[in-house]
């Protein structure tokens, strides 16, 4: 298989990088180079997919950090180094094995590399889809972009159910022009519809809320006649929809200020400052200085962080639903030189740990000025004494938070970067395609996702012109 | 959306379509994971599985079939869908209008198309048994129906 193409996704940084993590991770006296490598990288295949937001991890020269196993790639690129000095000759390592086939697939390094499959594992291979054959079809366009198939899917997706027959009839008597034109009129309707506004966008935000009924305001558990709901996790539901609604900014999932609530006819209306708590919990405590849209809801702070004195799973779950990181996962490990200091003493400093801790913990510890679960009534406050006496020795300050190799001194301002990152765009980008298609984008389609991407700002991060330029991608409407 | 599609397709509400033991819906409550749904409330289940289960398969088969019967029982009484047969007596001829227009209503409320010849040729084969004797229309209907609403097309399109 050869592609002709100009690269449409590059994982030569996915793999430079990922393997140079797994350099420095297994020689330790390598560590110092691991911040430069990707963006060396980047500076050699600037137009890179993976230096424009793909999630760098370790598998495409590792088998395993810990203990220290390299693919067939790993070695390669290891054995080019010979020893060398990382920073200096990984760009030509990685040239020198471009053309070879580290793990015997019948694909050469670079065009696995080009196409976003391992070159180290030789189960990961992509193949074309073939050209369509058989019999004609009448009633779609196999092959090429088919309008009445996009307003087909479209109307599934955005509407809630297929058009009926007249509605296609319809359809099917226009020219392909007006065809175009008939989807996003009424691409724009469904977009608005009861179904997309409510559930539609609801079913989106569900592993990134993680409702748990018994301990929410559906709850039944109740103690000396009091309902126990620790947080209303519809406030967080109601911002998700608001914010991905009526060409609103989707950066705002990440920084608004307010909160909203649902007046009597349905409509979403936004509110500002302090929502008092009706129980024990289930209003919105913090002040709007405080506040970063949908990681410091009381929810959020109360599911994540719990009774933790570093809320090592609230920073990381942030990570996985806003930037598309699972750091169990090795994705987007940006080690911070002096991390882990390991300040609740957990033993995150052990190599195996801190792999990932030298990570993790600079990403969680602005996160440690929120309370989780805090009765009676303080769940979700902030409190910039909250570890004052929890951790021996706390003092507020004495540990920087770092997202990206940026230094931040707030959530909000954690927020603010993320927001701002290619990471995040990727990231929403990601969610919406895969929403649309059932499935991640093909190899094939890598050019088409990549410019998504870069629509986000001159759209002003609309959620839905994204969902029309989705919708007008030939991996949307070729059959 | 399948239930959805099936609703309006045989005009039957939701919960009219596919019942397990007549109380617990098939959809949205027995089959919902293999369907391709999921409940982050009740089962913190947060989102779809990746792919179709074992089950889907059957799960699909069942929901269909339960809302095709149905449709064809209440069309004894009240003709919706199945308007061209008569349903207590022989399925009709290939050649026969009723014949078309029953493959033409179930290709256009479910597929949102009209058939091509072959699609008529296939369901042709449904209008006699094994023997080669004319079915009951009523079954004729109801596999019909079966047969339009597991397609391919209509499920995964």
């Amino acid at each position: 298989m050869r592609f002709s193409s100009p690269p449409i996704r590059s994982a030569q940084g996915l793999a430079a990088s990922a393997c140079l993590f797994g350099l420095v991770l297994a020689f330790p006296s390598l560590a110092e180079a691991r911040p430069n490598a990707p963006q060396a990288f980047c500076q050699q295949y600037p137009s890179s997919p993976d230096c424009l937001g793909r999630v760098i991890t370790c598998d495409t020269c590792h088998d395993s950090t810990d203990p220290v196993l390299w693919n067939g790639y790993g070695l390669a690129v290891n054995a080019e180094l010979a020893g060398r000095d990382f920073d200096t000759y990984l760009s030509e390592a990685l040239a020198a094995v471009e053309s070879e086939d580290a793990d015997g697939d019948g694909e050469s390094n670079l065009d696995e590399i080009l196409v976003g499959t391992n070159p180290g594992r030789a189960e990961s291979l992509w193949q074309p889809l073939p050209e369509p054959t058989g019999l004609e079809n009448p009633w779609y366009a196999l092959g090429e972009y088919d309008p009445v198939l996009a307003y087909r899917r479209m109307s599934a997706l955005y509407c809630g159910q297929s058009p009926d027959y007249a509605a296609l009839e319809s359809l099917r008597a226009l020219d392909s022009d007006e065809q175009r034109e008939r989807v996003h009129e009424d691409l724009a309707l469904c977009l608005d519809s009861a179904y997309w506004r409510g559930r539609g966008l609801r079913e989106l935000a569900d592993p990134r809320v993680r409702p748990l009924e018994s301990v929410g305001m559906d709850t039944e558990v109740e103690l000396y006649g009091v309902q126990l709901a620790l947080a209303d996790y519809y406030w967080d539901y109601r911002l998700w929809r608001y914010v991905l609604s009526d060409d609103r900014d989707l950066r705002e999932l990440l920084t608004a200020q307010y909160h909203v609530i649902e007046g009597g006819d349905g409509a979403l209306e936004r509110v500002e400052g302090v929502q008092p708590n009706p129980l024990l919990g289930g209003g919105q405590p913090l002040e709007p200085e405080h506040r970063a849209g949908m990681i410091t809801t009381q929810w959020f702070l109360v599911i994540n962080t719990m009774l933790s004195p570093v809320p090592r799973t609230t920073a990381a779950h942030a990570l996985r639903s806003y930037l598309d990181m699972d750091i169990s996962r090795h994705e987007g490990i940006f080690p911070v030189e002096g991390e882990p200091t390991d300040i609740d003493g957990k033993g995150v400093q052990a190599p195996a740990c801190a792999q990932c801790h030298s990570t993790l913990d600079p990403l969680a510890y602005v996160f440690a000025n929120y309370h989780g679960i805090e009765y009676p009534s303080d769940n979700g406050k902030y409190d910039e004494e909250r570890l004052v006496g929890v951790i021996d020795g706390w003092e507020p300050g004495q540990v920087t938070s770092v997202l990206f190799g940026e230094p931040v001194s707030s959530v909000p301002e954690w927020a603010a970067v993320a927001s701002e990152s290619v990471y995040f765009r990727r990231a929403m980008t990601n969610m919406f395609v895969e929403h649309a298609l059932g499935r991640e984008a093909t190899p094939a389609e890598m050019s088409e996702l990549a410019a998504l991407v870069d629509s986000l700002p001159a759209d002003g991060y609309s959620a839905n012109r994204l969902i029309h330029r989705i919708v007008d991608t030939d991996a949307f409407g070729a059959p | 959306m399948l239930e959805q599609d099936l609703s309006r397709a045989l005009e039957l509400a939701p919960e009219e379509l596919c019942t397990e033991l007549g109380s617990y819906d098939c959809v949205d409550d027995i089959h919902l994971v293999a369907l391709g749904g999921h409940d982050p409330f009740g089962r913190g289940q947060y989102a779809p599985v990746a792919k179709p289960m074992v089950t889907t398969p059957l799960a699909v088969e069942r929901v269909v079939l339960a809302a095709c019967s149905e449709r064809v029982a209440r069309d004894h009484d009240e003709r919706a869908v199945f308007t061209a047969l008569e349903l207590d007596g022989p399925a009709p001829a290939a050649t026969s209008d009723a014949f078309i227009e029953t493959v033409d209503a179930l290709y256009q409320r479910l597929l949102s198309r009209d058939p091509i010849d072959a699609e008529y040729e296939v369901l042709a084969e449904l209008l006699v048994d094994d023997q080669g004797e004319p079915v009951l229309a009523e079954r004729f209907a109801a596999e019909a129906c079966v047969a339009v609403a597991t397609t391919t097309e209509f499920i995964f399109i």
